[in-house]
């Protein structure tokens, strides 16, 4: 299956409104792209790890939750994750063609045939 | 039966007479005095009264079955800081112990005044719901003049200013300041509302929190709200806090303590992310569940959750 991070992702992830996104592989490698200046490569990577670290806070919930959002006033933080361990983050501006496509965007995500 | 609600953390003290419970104050360091009505030798309003020249910083409640504007106002002006009616059912044993919870929790700060003093006004009109309640909250400040109808614990009708229903609910909400007074409850002319409460207040605070009160064009018909009723009858956990963990509603919540520390966890990790990319004041977190959402906000002053199952033929998660 094509590579997400150079493929799928920078595809996906063009609508207006999108500030970072990135993805983490199971083996804990994390790739992030900038698409705004106020929210650069190393924030992006840094909330991956953060967002990493947050897993435990929904562990004890059943069903296991598909995604998470985090809403802001200026901005959303959308994190999803795989059985596989490949983990989804992105950041969006609110009430913009990318947040609207959050949802789409990672069924998609959770859908991938992806290498481990 | 409050000592129980408090899980044995108020010590509770009675005395049948007033010079029994002048003893105790005197004795004990007291930080709530709630006095019945009716009194032997001086009755409650005298001795509350007595008691607020003695003990200024102590915190009163008048609690009666006889509710009048004339006893109200003169308890309150001998010192009360509520003026109660005494509940006739668990449930509304349950909303007074809220409400002296907060007074006991409370601070003074800017925002309403009124009978009901210690707490906001969206707290009085969720007690009010959560009890059971019949009442009228009449709102006014400088430019508005409003009153919230609730009977049997729903929203039947708001009017403020010249808008009416849900306008004029969330209206009245934003108020930035002003007083407001419990009164007993009078049907209105007409009925603009008929979504659960819980809806009502969650839509409502919505609004006023994004800014977007709708204060101009047609109320909010049928076919909107419709999504909304439904949305209220799928779900299948609900918890409100007062910001310092005090449960107000409770439903369907099987471990509320954990689930409040884990709504001031979620609170902890949002601060984490904002540091990193500041995105302005966290408003809420949202999960997706394979069968369901959840929604979960964490602020200073409440922590809510609320689950909801995906349809109506769904299974409730």
């Amino acid at each position: 299956m094509k590579d997400p991070v150079k493929e799928w992702l920078p595809q996906r992830v063009t609508q207006t409104g999108v500030l970072a996104s990135g993805l983490r592989r199971p083996n804990g490698k994390i790739s992030a792209q900038c698409a705004d200046a106020s929210c650069p490569p190393a924030v992006m990577e840094n909330l991956l790890r953060q967002l990493d670290g947050s897993r435990a806070l929904f562990a004890t919930e059943r069903p296991a939750p598909r995604w998470v959002t985090f809403g802001f006033d200026h901005g959303q933080i959308r994190y999803a994750t795989r059985t596989d361990g490949w983990h989804l983050a992105v950041v969006v501006r609110p009430e913009t063609e990318a947040a609207q496509n959050l949802d789409k965007l990672c069924e998609e995500f959770l859908e991938l045939k992806l290498r481990k | 039966m409050f000592g129980a609600l408090s899980g044995g953390s108020w010590k509770i003290h009675t005395a049948n007479s007033p010079d029994a419970a002048a003893e105790i104050l005197k004795s004990d360091e007291i930080k709530l005095l709630v006095a019945d009505a009716n009194m032997p030798v001086l009755d409650g309003i005298q001795f509350i009264g007595m008691m607020k020249r003695r003990y200024p910083a102590l915190k009163m409640v008048m609690l009666t079955s006889d509710v009048t504007e004339e006893k109200r106002t003169a308890a309150l002006e001998a010192g009360a800081e509520l003026f109660i009616e005494k509940a006739q059912s668990p449930e509304g044993m349950k909303a007074v112990f809220t409400i002296l919870g907060e007074l006991l929790n409370w601070s003074p700060r800017d925002g309403f005044q009124g009978m009901l003093r210690s707490v906001s006004l969206l707290d009085v009109i969720q007690m009010e719901c959560v009890g059971h309640n019949s009442s009228v909250i009449e709102i006014c400040n400088e430019h508005v003049l409003g009153r919230i109808y609730i009977e049997e614990g729903q929203i039947i009708h708001a009017a403020g200013g010249e808008l009416l229903g849900e306008r004029a609910l969330q209206k009245l909400l934003s108020l930035p300041g002003g007083s407001f007074e419990l009164v007993p409850f009078e049907a209105p002319q007409q009925r603009t509302m008929n979504a659960p409460w819980t809806v009502l207040l969650a839509e409502a605070t919505r609004k006023v929190e994004t800014g977007s009160p709708r204060m101009d064009g047609a109320e909010v018909d049928a076919a909107t709200l419709q999504p909304l009723v439904e949305a209220a009858q799928l779900v299948s956990e609900t918890l409100i806090c007062t910001g310092s963990g005090q449960p107000l509603y409770d439903d369907g919540c099987d471990q509320a303590q954990a689930r409040m520390q884990w709504l001031m966890a979620v609170a902890q990790q949002a601060a984490l992310l904002n540091q990193t990319c500041p995105l302005g004041n966290f408003d809420r977190l949202e999960i997706q569940f394979p069968n369901g959402r959840a929604v979960a906000q964490a602020r200073e002053d409440r922590l809510v959750y609320v689950r909801v199952a995906p349809s109506l033929k769904g299974n409730r998660p």
